[in-house]
């Protein structure tokens, strides 16, 4: 085809550049823009196509098509010539819907499309729709335009018009060229540092969506809109000109509030769409092209500061960086070295679009009456501000991530920050509340505790004196006879002191002396305080330094755990103590029953002191919601040292009820019993999965859960294993004593799926969630959980302030009252329920300890050897530790393990400590807690860099991937380090714009490292075939057997590279690829040979068995033929897995191998290109491969035509496909999205197998099986299946 | 990660205290709750800690001291 002569060629804009990839990789294409306009009178359409024209003729950037060169560099082309693409369409007529036909026409426009390489990226097309009337569809990619040009454009379009397309009619149109020339004259390095600067410290994006999005547009946005009142545009308008700030500053600093409230953060940012049109450019306001760009806006947030001051901070912001406005996004977020910032964008639409609403071309007639668009954006939240007397709003939305309810709301929520702002701007931003609804009227259980515990215990014990109170090992206590134990305790520890407002410390073994000792505790006055014997001697010790109980009840065993000189009452049997005839003291209601030991951030625990006030009107509370009958019977499971045992103790005591006392919850299946004759069982969750797993018999009607949220699936299966049962989540920490909240199954039902709620306060407590400004927040909105009422304890033993900050004044309560910050987070859902959703701060909860980690920390210093120390919790509930040495000196897990444990609960010690050289720190030197290596994954001897080449190298890695620049070392590979195909022309972009040259995308694929890929003195260009080469070496480190990818019929197998990172790091994983594909070679001449020749590959990279296959598509066959024949030589073979690859019918269901447009469609397909409509030429094809800039499209035109050649071939090769059965399981994952996918496709492949085939269902197409989306699902069962082949060949059991 | 008042360094805060001789702190921007005084600041978050670990030396309610006839 013959090029036109081309006028002109142009670079890009950097957002010209971030649309162009969008176009590019999406299958829809978002910045498609459609414009109508509402025609009035008569239309002359030869006319109007003339003037449309005549805008092409003079704005020469309108006839841009957008390329690549080679190098992968994008440019726009400009032909001297482009006629404009002009449509008519008759929508009026009898029997015709016009606006049915009109919604049609324009979906039909969209689905159209623009090719960014097939200019002029712009359409009209002109509907008439009425007697005179009509709407003209202006269609363009946004990639041309701004809404700014747009204006530019309707008003040429008009006096064009009018003159009947005459240029004449309108002066010279001033070149866009010029604004490119001007943007490459910007200096970039000063821009950089000034953006580097302005986003010092953000570490993490701020996002309204709940998690990173996928990036795409789901198509169509919802919108909501909004607008302000009269008179708050008027003191609005007043108030920006009394503090000199714009009306843009009120709207970005309006959204700034929300976000912050909204996110919990003081530091938020979010994307504005600034005009980029410099004032110093002549004629700029009347250039058509596209101008604007997408810049972050940081806003820092201080509750304490005046509204005026923000203002105008943030308009200072904004004026700082006015000069830097040009800097691309990609560019900034390297500079801030944060690969993301924000997923919301502030539009502000300062040009007069309304001028184009009412524009006229008088003498004819034609007048636009109004216009119409779709949003061009791929961010989830879009928020369009309309400047004029009363600030109007629309809100875009993704529809899949917010809904109409929310973008309402949220809307409603910036008009009202808007008029606190304008009502008074002096007030601190901390006076200012989000919009929140009322918070839902408590259920106030007025009944104030009708005595102590102590009192309840002789009312009961007078009520039912021979009932069984404690059953131990099948003794049982009645109650007269464990009072009595109590009463004689309770005498002698008088003697020694014991009274109100003292301690007496409890480090007994679970026996009924247990119980009889708590009661005699409290029957002396005193309040008890567990001591574990369990717990490390440090830990006593330091306990019992803290809390200097009276005396310690012990036995002659559990002494031994005690510090030397602990007062000690030693009972191996409590009827040896004397009886003393000493009058007891009596407690009072506020007097205290308790003192729990809790994990502290300091890295030491602290006490928490629970009144007989606080415990009794939990248990009353108790009484009432579950009744006696479900009390009767209580297993007592949990040890003393945890709140929950005054639950399990006094709820069944104090009515009547039997407690019977058992090791722990594992015991219920533990030794074999099933007797076990309980109405209650309470625990942890998580403990509660695992006695589930065992086979368990316990007639219980109520299963009473705290300490962590209830897994959906564990909800499921305790419905199962106790039918009718009723479940509770309970939550509370232990400062509001026992449980706050209570979600009961049967009481309050849960429709919905997921977790239960947190459900109801109970008793007298009541729950705030507030923002960081104390203020309530809305619903659907997070906020920290605050408790006040009944439940919050007096405080901390001994720790005023400490009290002082957690035990904090109550604004919602009677005057006086205080409310615990739990530092919990949960929202309240639209449904008016409670879920929780994590911490504020590093407190963590494993198998439902609640633990600081900050004390895990803080111990680990104090050991003589460690510098640095952190802990975290990964996956599964495993606690991992980790310490960097003191300069010249060594630690081990084990000794450091060793000195934990010397100070810190079982629970407390990490299941894994991994000594590091150096602790991963954020941008900002703070602990950067996620990219703390999970342990047992890769060594963390990253190899450093040597050069200055390789150090900046690394650095772009690192940025690419979104780690921290330690983590990566020279040799690692770029797809173990998380890279994926998709990813590496975003690597060689960055590095071209970094270095100057060209990195070939097939270097990536040849040397995936950073010693392999820095630049050197001489050539850098690497054009060698390695990456064509018969095997591709994706990973070669690792001690086990590799992974053997088997190509599609396109013989390439760089696809597999993203498959590293799914698979242990110290399993290699090498592709295997056609022969033919360097021009030139021979091509394979059979199918057999094929299998052969992989085979051979094979064996030499690992000589002997077991072998693990993988192939993809022909590759699947191809691997079943190797399987086998190494099967024939007595080989094992481990593994062999298949994607979508399948004998029989499907081999010959392909694209003929002579057909030659089938064969390079399908060869498109599996490339991931885009489908393409009509005739599918050579260089069509060309084209479209080299559109994206990846290995394939960095072929040149020899290679190119191998590789078809190489796919013609495997076409032809594919229908000889005669398979031996395989000995073993086959391992399938299908393309569910596929047109001609049907369930049982799998199996097809049974004949060929003699074991099982175990199908997986992947949703997505059969060309996509190897894109980062399914390798996400494909990889871990992959990984799953190698690890388990591994264990169970060293455990042949 | 959320950034709780209680815990801001840079905030002014106050010391507050109730009938019953509670101390709490308090962020100096928001308004005070009724049935509380202002005892100490506004000053530093640090200087506000110091001041309740020196002044609520009797972490009992004042109402139980006279309770228990002291």
């Amino acid at each position: 085809m013959a090029q036109p002569a081309l006028a002109d060629v142009l670079p890009l804009t950097p957002l010209q550049e971030g649309l162009l990839f969008h176009a590019l990789y999406e299958h829809e294409d978002v910045y498609l823009v459609q414009l109508v306009f509402e025609l009035d009178g008569t239309v002359d359409a030869t006319r109007l196509r003339a003037a449309g024209q005549a805008l092409l003729d003079r704005h020469p950037n309108l006839r841009a098509a957008f390329r690549r060169r080679r190098g992968g560099a994008p440019v726009q082309v400009v032909p001297h010539r482009a006629t404009l693409p002009w449509a008519e369409a008759e929508l009026t007529g009898p029997g015709i819907d016009t606006e049915e036909e009109w919604a049609r026409l324009l979906d039909e426009d969209r689905d159209r499309g623009f090719d960014p390489a097939t200019p002029p990226l712009i359409r009209f097309t002109l509907a008439r729709t009425g007697e005179r009337r009509h709407r003209l569809l202006v269609t363009h990619h946004h990639i041309l335009l701004d809404g700014w040009s747009v204006s530019v454009l309707v008003r040429e379009l008009l006096a064009l018009y009018a003159t009947g397309g005459d240029p004449a009619a309108l002066p010279p149109a001033p070149p866009y060229r010029a604004f490119l020339e001007w943007l490459g004259r910007r200096d970039r390095t000063a821009a950089e540092a000034a953006w580097r600067d302005a986003l010092d410290g953000v570490t993490e994006p701020t996002r309204l969506a709940a998690a990173a999005t996928d990036d795409r547009g789901s198509g169509t946005l919802a919108q909501a809109r909004a607008e302000l009142s009269a008179d708050t545009g008027a003191a609005l308008t007043d108030l920006a000109r009394r503090l000199g700030v714009t009306t843009n500053t009120l709207v970005q600093t309006a959204w700034a509030i929300l976000l912050s409230r909204t996110t919990g953060q003081n530091d938020v940012v979010f994307g504005a769409t600034v005009s980029g049109r410099p004032a110093e450019l002549p004629g700029v306001e009347s250039m058509v092209g596209l101008f604007i760009n997408t810049v972050p806006t940081r806003v820092r947030l201080r509750q304490d500061e005046s509204l005026g001051d923000l203002l105008r901070r943030v308009q200072e912001g904004y004026v700082t960086l006015l000069d830097h406005h040009h800097l691309g996004l990609a560019d900034i977020q390297r500079a801030a070295s944060v690969p993301e910032l924000f997923d919301t964008l502030v539009v502000f639409e300062n040009y007069p679009l309304d001028s184009a609403d009412s524009a006229s071309s008088d003498d004819d007639g034609l007048r636009i009456v109004g216009t119409s668009g779709r949003d061009a954006t791929h961010y989830p939240v879009t928020l369009v501000a309309f400047p004029g007397p009363r600030l109007r709003f629309r809100l875009a939305h993704r529809p899949d991530l917010f809904d109409a309810d929310w973008a309402d709301a949220t809307l409603a929520r910036l008009v009202s920050i808007l008029a606190d702002i304008a009502a008074d701007p002096s007030q601190p931003l901390g006076r200012l509340g989000l919009l929140a609804s009322a918070a839902p009227a408590d259920e106030r259980c007025p009944a104030p505790a009708a005595g102590t515990l102590t009192e309840l215990w002789e009312e009961q014990v007078a009520a039912t004196p021979d009932a069984g109170a404690v059953l131990d090992h099948g003794r049982v206590l009645t109650y007269r006879e464990l009072d009595g134990r109590a009463e004689q305790l309770a005498r002698r520890l008088t003697a020694l002191g014991a009274g109100p407002e003292r301690v007496v410390g409890i480090a007994l073994p679970r026996t009924a002396d247990l119980v009889a000792a708590v009661l005699g505790v409290l029957k002396s006055g005193a309040a008890y305080l567990p001591l574990d014997p369990a717990y490390p001697a440090d830990r006593l010790a330091y306990i019992v330094d803290d809390a200097r109980p009276v005396v310690v009840l012990a036995t002659s065993g559990t002494a031994t755990a005690l510090p030397a000189g602990t007062p000690l009452i030693t009972l191996d049997d409590l009827d040896d103590v004397t009886a003393s005839q000493r009058k007891l003291h009596t407690a009072d209601l506020d007097n205290l029953a308790c003192v729990t030991y809790t994990s502290g951030t300091t890295g030491r625990p602290k006490g928490v002191t629970a009144t007989h006030r606080n415990a009794v009107e939990f248990v009353t509370w108790t009484h009432t919601a579950l009744g006696p009958e479900r009390l009767a019977k209580v297993l007592f499971s949990t040890s003393l040292n945890f709140d929950v045992s005054v639950f399990e103790i006094f709820a069944p005591l104090l009515c009547g009820g039997r407690i019977e006392i058992v090791e722990n919850l594992l015991a219920l299946t533990a030794d074999g019993r099933d007797d076990w004759d309980a109405t209650l069982v309470s625990g942890v969750p998580s403990v509660m999965a695992t006695v589930l797993a065992d086979r368990v018999n316990v007639p219980a009607r109520t299963i009473a859960l705290g300490g962590e949220p209830i897994p959906e699936q564990l909800l499921a299966d305790l419905q199962a294993a106790f039918p009718g049962a009723r479940i509770v989540n309970f939550y509370g920490p232990t400062e509001t004593t026992v449980y706050a909240t209570a979600w009961q199954s049967d009481v309050d039902p849960h429709p919905k799926d997921g977790p239960p709620p947190l459900g109801r306060t109970l008793a007298r407590n009541r729950l705030h969630l507030l923002d960081q400004a104390l203020r309530s927040v809305p619903d659907g909105v997070t906020g920290e959980v605050y408790l006040a009422g009944g439940g919050p304890a007096r405080g901390y033993l001994g720790r005023p302030g400490l009290t002082g900050q957690r035990f904090v004044a109550d604004p919602f309560g009677g005057p006086g009252e205080r409310m615990y910050r739990t530092g919990d987070l949960a929202v309240r859902d639209p449904d008016g329920q409670l879920r929780f959703l994590g911490r504020v701060d590093h407190q963590v909860k494993v198998r439902g300890f609640r633990i600081e980690l900050g004390e895990i920390e803080a111990v680990l210093m104090e050991h003589q050897d460690v510098a640095k120390a952190a802990a975290a919790v990964h996956g599964e509930q495993k606690l991992v530790a980790y310490a960097v040495p003191v300069a010249g000196r060594t630690v081990t897990s084990d000794g450091l393990r060793t000195h934990l444990a010397r100070t810190l609960p079982a629970h407390m010690v990490p299941a894994a400590i991994v000594v590091l050289d150096a602790l991963p720190l954020t941008a900002s030197g703070k602990l950067d807690r996620k990219a703390l290596p999970a342990p047992g994954t890769p060594a963390p001897t990253r190899s450093a860099p040597r050069t200055e080449q390789e150090v900046r190298l690394r650095a772009i890695v690192a940025e690419v991937l979104g780690l921290a620049p330690h983590l990566v070392g020279v040799h690692d590979s770029f797809f173990d380090l998380g890279g994926h195909s998709l990813l590496v022309p975003v690597l060689t972009s960055r590095f071209r714009t970094e270095f100057g040259t060209d990195m070939p995308v097939r270097s990536v694929f040849a040397q995936p490292t950073v010693a392999g890929l820095a630049p050197r003195e001489c050539a850098t260009s690497d054009s060698g075939t390695a990456a064509l080469d018969p095997v591709l070496p994706l990973r070669t480190r690792g001690d086990r057997e590799p992974l053997f990818c088997l190509p599609p019929a396109s013989g390439m197998a760089w696809g597999f590279a993203g498959l590293t990172r799914h698979l242990d790091a110290e399993r290699p994983l090498y592709g295997l690829q056609s022969r033919g594909l360097v021009p030139g070679e021979r091509l394979s001449g059979s199918l057999a040979e094929t299998v052969a020749e992989h085979t051979a590959r094979i064996r030499e990279v690992q000589p002997q068995g077991p072998y693990h296959l993988l192939g993809y598509s022909m590759g699947g066959l191809v691997a079943h033929g190797v399987a086998t024949t190494l099967q024939a030589a007595g080989e094992e073979v481990a593994l062999l897995a298949v994607l979508d690859s399948f004998p029989g019918a499907w081999t010959s269901q392909g694209p003929s191998p002579t057909d030659r447009a089938a064969v390079l469609r399908s060869l498109l397909a599996i490339l991931g290109r885009p489908a393409t409509e009509g005739e599918l030429t050579d260089a069509r094809f060309t084209e479209l491969v080299r559109s994206v800039p990846d290995l394939p499209g960095s072929l040149d035109d020899a290679e190119l035509a191998a590789l078809v050649e190489v796919t013609a071939n495997n076409r032809r090769l594919l229908t000889e496909f005669a398979p031996a059965p395989y000995r073993g399981d086959l391992l399938i994952f299908t393309a569910a999205h596929d047109p001609d996918a049907h369930p049982d496709r799998h199996g097809s492949w049974q004949p060929y197998v003699t074991g099982r085939v175990d199908p997986h269902d992947i949703p997505c197409t059969h060309g996509e099986m190897t894109r980062p989306g399914p390798l996400e699902r494909i990889g871990p069962v992959l990984d799953e299946r190698l690890r388990a082949n591994a264990s169970h060949r060293r455990n042949p059991a | 990660m959320t950034t709780n008042p209680f815990d801001d360094d840079t905030l002014e805060h106050y010391v507050l205290a109730n009938e019953e001789g509670q101390h709490s702190l308090w962020p100096a921007f928001a308004e005070v709750p009724a049935g509380w005084t202002v005892v100490h600041g506004r000053a530093s978050r640090q200087s506000c800690v110091d001041y309740v670990d020196a002044h609520w030396t009797d972490m009992r309610p004042k109402s139980l001291i006279r309770a228990m006839g002291e």
